[in-house]
């Protein structure tokens, strides 16, 4: 956690950066229930009322997050836009 | 596969201790006369591209003096051989020779072994020779895990015409040292041809090495390119670009090939330039073959199957994006087991990005087809996000074979031609 953030590094070169003071109020937990929907290692889970992380960092970014962007766009439609993804791409403008 | 231009083949068989004609690689006529200084004349000018028959196709020039390498630098810098621009020119030592030999060590897939080629007649027309006198060509199947000895090649090269006892062994050390190559290079063919025969031994005159693309991560010391392999040219850009995705993240691939860089083929032809992702190759040619009849042209081939990370998706849809001139997308999966909200994901947050000022809605014509396995919810997510209700956009599904996702594209793209008129 950094600056009232969470963020975590994912396998493939990317930051998945949480706000987390925005999920204070956030009765959805959007990003939660569809990291658990994804049926793998389950990265984020609830801690006292906030996103947190089930693994350690370097887990996760051996491959523990699917990089399934489901955090970052359901949490974009039933949350409150807390989740950014960055998924750089080398030599190309993203 | 990534084949190496002639001058980085050299430089390897050089590393392997097998002889070759001293060379500089020039992209100036100030640097072929600065070369030619140092070699000194005559001289051998040869283009450096991806391509056999140079010599046929006016590729390799000798030059006697300055005036004629200036004449051949200036033509070849200026001609495409075989469609192909020349960038770099290779300035070579002229070796007086005696013979020319063919020596090669490649793959034989029906003995699922390497396999030592020689044959007597080198040089040009080498494919003929092949063809219409099979029995000059002296094959060794290789057992990889015992390798080649020296007696192995020379029990080939017994059976070789004319050659010197001394002419053998050199020639015999010279294909176990390409053996060498091919194996600590993951080379998928070693060729020099031709192998001339000098009064100072044998000295490999031209180089075709073609590495293993899916190797090349073992060989940072080559700074090759990775690349999918795409024919007789360089990888272009966004080849490059694309071929990093899958580098050292094996959850899923895509394959991306730029058919029409430049959309000059799109154009002669007058075709539509669309840009073009399928789940599967064999859907990638069943929906090629609907869409060009139709008037549309893929600028680019990708395969993005395997079941690959959503971000793998997300990253190549910027990529296929990112082709100058494309007048539609085409999005098609095959039926298959991969999980097409994952797939679905990737292409939204590409969209979203892409197309701000519309929330992700593409502002060309743009046909999704998603078949197999979670492509319920990857429609409802594009719903869900808005994406579907996009004026220039439609959503098939399962139901939908390629012909109607060609003629939905093809009714969308009129629309919007009619709409846009000379803009579009």
């Amino acid at each position: 956690m950094n600056d009232g953030r969470l963020e975590f590094a994912v396998r493939s070169g990317g930051t998945v950066s949480i706000t987390l003071e925005r999920c204070v109020d956030c009765e959805t937990k959007a990003c939660i229930k569809v990291c658990q929907a994804q049926g793998g290692p389950l990265v984020l889970d609830e801690e006292r009322g906030l996103p947190a992380l089930r693994w350690s960092l370097e887990e996760i970014t051996r491959g523990g997050c699917v990089e399934c962007l489901g955090c970052e766009l359901d949490c974009e439609l039933y949350g409150r836009q807390a989740v950014k993804i960055t998924l750089p791409l080398a030599g190309l403008e993203v | 596969m990534t084949r190496l231009l002639e001058h980085q083949g050299k430089e390897l068989l050089r590393r392997f201790k097998i002889p070759t004609p001293e060379g500089r690689i020039v992209g100036s006529l100030e640097e072929a006369h600065e070369a030619a200084r140092q070699i000194g004349y005559p001289l051998l000018v040869k283009a450096q591209v991806y391509t056999g028959k140079r010599g046929k196709s006016g590729g390799v020039r000798p030059a006697e003096n300055e005036a004629e390498l200036e004449t051949a630098v200036r033509e070849m810098l200026s001609t495409p051989i075989r469609g192909l621009l020349v960038e770099s020119l290779l300035i070579e030592q002229l070796i007086p020779l005696r013979r020319e030999l063919y020596v090669a060590v490649t793959a034989d897939p029906s003995l699922r072994q390497p396999v030592l080629i020689f044959c007597a007649n080198g040089g040009v027309d080498i494919e003929e020779t092949f063809h219409d006198r099979p029995e000059t060509v002296l094959r060794l199947p290789v057992d990889i895990l015992r390798g080649v000895y020296l007696y192995d090649a020379l029990n080939l090269l017994r059976d070789a015409p004319e050659l010197s006892s001394r002419d053998r062994l050199e020639v015999a050390q010279v294909l176990c040292r390409l053996y060498e190559l091919y194996r600590a290079c993951d080379a998928k063919l070693a060729e020099i041809n031709p192998l001339a025969l000098t009064d100072n031994g044998p000295v490999a005159l031209d180089a075709r090495i073609d590495i293993d693309g899916d190797a090349l991560g073992r060989h940072p010391e080559l700074s090759l390119a990775l690349a999918e392999e795409a024919g007789e040219r360089h990888p272009t850009r966004l080849e490059q670009i694309a071929a990093t995705i899958d580098q050292g993240d094996h959850r899923g691939t895509v394959h991306f090939v730029q058919i029409d860089p430049d959309l000059s083929y799109a154009r002669q032809h007058q075709k539509v330039p669309i840009g073009f992702d399928c789940v599967g190759a064999g859907v990638s040619l069943t929906m090629m073959d609907e869409l060009v009849p139709l008037g549309f042209y893929p600028v680019n081939f990708c395969d993005s199957s395997g079941n690959p990370v959503a971000s793998k998706l997300y990253r190549i849809t910027r990529v296929i994006f990112s082709q100058p001139g494309i007048a539609g997308y085409v999005f098609v999966s095959c039926v298959s087991s991969q999980q097409l909200d994952n797939t679905a994901r990737g292409i939204i947050k590409a969209f979203k990005e892409l197309f701000p000022q519309t929330g992700g809605q593409p502002d060309i014509p743009t046909v999704l087809a998603f078949r197999g396995a979670w492509d319920e919810e990857a429609i409802r997510l594009l719903a869900d996000h808005g994406i579907s209700a996009g004026r220039w956009v439609r959503v098939l599904g399962r139901e939908a074979t390629e012909q109607e996702v060609a003629e939905t594209f093809q009714a969308l793209h009129s629309a919007w031609v009619a709409e846009r008129g000379e803009a579009a």
